[in-house]
């Protein structure tokens, strides 16, 4: 009698088992192929600058066009008679006048096109004005800071650029590197070719180098043969272990680690000295329980000058790919 | 010589109609013994997992590995448990008649490991007491499956899709199932049998996860998070050995 109630009960908990576990209320669904058709071109912006205050005039056409894909062409039509296929064209105009330039962009799925007049050249001369703007390399203004400087002055066709640190350049474009922190005055002069000219001057900010460094978060992508391990990464500067991430699986895939909470014990190098060679290591390791030391999956070094060199980006992008195996990549997002 | 043939064949044939008329259904001849069988078989999807247009998830016949053991408790009665391998294999023509890529690499199938309870019943046959017992078997099956979609990556032109590279990841899923198999075990002097049986997975619907990281023709990364959803029912054929314990 106490089988058969036994078997009873058994009967009983594996329908409950087997009915609870499927009840999903999600929506029939097949695949998504992730179709779509491809963007159009957009033209979005043109600039033209007049690169001298008297006949004959040159003028630098740039054009910034979005969805560049395929075979991209372009046509510009000066409205002197003169055209151009090249995509950042120079024209120069012989004679003062109200010219109507167009430019029509195409590949195999669209065009866009787009007109603007060049009014300036209906006067005889053109005021000399010297304009510039700058942005900073990697979007930092760490100590040393590379800075691009754009140049948008109209009327001037030769420049002289003084940074403030020494430094000058007669590029129409130039970069410079500013090696310590502090304020640069830089100046812009820009001259045309009956000598009249125009000066410039903005205040460029470069901070000291950054005292510590934050991880913000690892993405990891590991080849199908760890598809089934616990994977966790630990830190070390200068070969102190600072911290280690929680321990993921593929089933996150990609793997990804981010502050806070799946640091512990520490994501922030702190007082880092960039102008030493400090050593920052990741060990991706895998997890083999609590007694059996962790497998070596990937070792990757990222010293404080490399860093530096390369002006603090905030992406460093497969910094070690372990060659000969699939779907390999890491990316590291830093802070500063 | 033709004769002794003849002969041999008649007694045979006379031995085995009296061991017939001899067996009976003796239901309690494998109360409490335990019963380990393993086997293998094919695997045959069901229609919307199979179906390789609109909502199907182009999944193509396979094959199964299984392990159980059963305890039997009373007049055949009996509960255990089982480890099921699943595989059903991938229909990349038509999945890529779909998505119409450039170029593609696809690894792996729909992979499924079940892990579940039995409910078993059986009406054994016994022809010979000792030497060979014939037994109807029924499985009632419920648990949990793992299912996993193929390793899919995919190329397209930027002038056709907006994405120029697709990749599919499966992500984890557990899910509860119920099936079932019933078929003919053949035992053999009460300790090694070989069987035959009839594997139904029942109809229902489950969800399976994956990830999606797609790129665009500038380098855009697009990540998301999908899921198929469908009946994920299967039949097959099983084959195999089984071992009695404790007669």
């Amino acid at each position: 009698m106490s089988r058969l109630r036994f078997t009873c009960t058994t009967l009983v908990m594996v329908l409950v088992v087997g009915l609870l576990v499927q009840c999903r209320k999600d929506p029939i669904k097949g695949w998504t192929y992730y179709h779509a058709p491809p963007p159009p071109l957009k033209i979005v912006r043109t600039t033209s600058l007049i690169k001298n205050c008297t006949a004959p005039y040159p003028v630098s056409f740039t054009q910034q066009t979005e969805n560049l894909i395929g075979n991209v062409r372009y046509f510009w039509d000066f409205g002197d008679g003169n055209t151009s296929t090249d995509r950042n064209p120079n024209h120069i105009y012989a004679t003062p006048g109200n010219y109507r330039v167009k430019l029509l962009v195409m590949n195999e799925i669209s065009s866009d096109s787009t007109m603007f007049s060049l009014s300036e050249l209906a006067n005889s001369s053109i005021p000399v004005n010297a304009v510039f703007g700058f942005t900073h390399f990697n979007n930092n203004n760490f100590a040393p800071n590379k800075v691009l400087f754009s140049n948008t002055s109209t009327g001037a066709n030769q420049f002289y650029w003084y940074f403030g640190d020494g430094g000058e350049s007669n590029n129409d474009n130039p970069e410079h590197v500013f090696q310590n922190a502090g304020s640069y005055n830089v100046r812009l002069r820009g001259t045309c070719t009956n000598g009249t000219f125009n000066e410039t001057v903005r205040q460029v900010f470069v901070n000291p180098a950054p005292r510590r460094v934050v991880i913000d978060s690892i993405n990891l992508m590991l080849p199908r043969a760890f598809q089934s391990n616990r994977i966790y990464i630990e830190m070390y500067h200068n070969s102190i272990l600072i911290g280690r991430t929680a321990i993921l699986s593929r089933g996150s895939y990609p793997i990804k680690f981010r502050r806070p909470n799946d640091f512990l014990g520490g994501y922030i190098f702190d007082f880092v000295q960039f102008s030493g060679n400090e050593v920052f290591k990741f060990l991706v390791l895998r997890d083999n329980g609590a007694d059996i030391p962790p497998d070596l999956v990937s070792e990757i070094l990222l010293s404080s000058s490399f860093i530096q060199s390369r002006f603090y980006p905030r992406q460093y992008f497969q910094i070690e790919p372990i060659p000969f195996r699939e779907d390999t990549f890491i990316d590291l997002y830093l802070d500063y | 010589m033709k004769n002794l043939i003849k002969a041999s064949v008649i007694g045979l044939l006379l031995l085995l109609r009296v061991q017939l008329v001899l067996a009976q259904p003796d239901i309690r001849y494998l109360d409490n013994t335990g019963v380990f069988k393993m086997g293998g078989g094919t695997l045959t999807p069901g229609q919307d997992f199979s179906k390789s247009s609109g909502n199907g998830l182009h999944a193509k016949p396979g094959h199964q590995v299984n392990f159980a053991f059963n305890y039997i408790i009373s007049h055949g009665i009996g509960i255990g448990a089982h480890l099921d391998v699943n595989r059903f294999r991938f229909n990349e023509q038509s999945f890529l008649m779909q998505t119409n890529p450039t170029n593609y690499r696809i690894l792996g199938k729909f992979a499924s490991t079940k892990l579940g309870l039995n409910l078993v019943a059986n009406v054994p046959i016994v022809i010979h007491q000792k030497h060979f017992t014939v037994n109807l078997f029924g499985e009632f099956q419920a648990g949990l499956r793992g299912m996993k979609i193929p390793s899919i990556d995919l190329r397209f032109s930027e002038l056709e899709n907006k994405f120029v590279e697709v990749n599919y990841r499966s992500r984890n899923n557990t899910m509860g199932y119920l099936g079932g198999n019933a078929g003919i075990q053949l035992l053999f002097s009460n300790k090694i049998g070989c069987y035959a049986a009839y594997h139904l997975t029942l109809r229902s619907r489950h969800s399976i996860k994956y990830s999606v990281r797609a790129f665009d023709a500038s380098g855009q990364l697009y990540e998301d998070e999908n899921y198929l959803n469908n009946y994920l029912d299967a039949t097959g054929l099983q084959f195999g050995v089984f071992f009695v314990f404790g007669k």
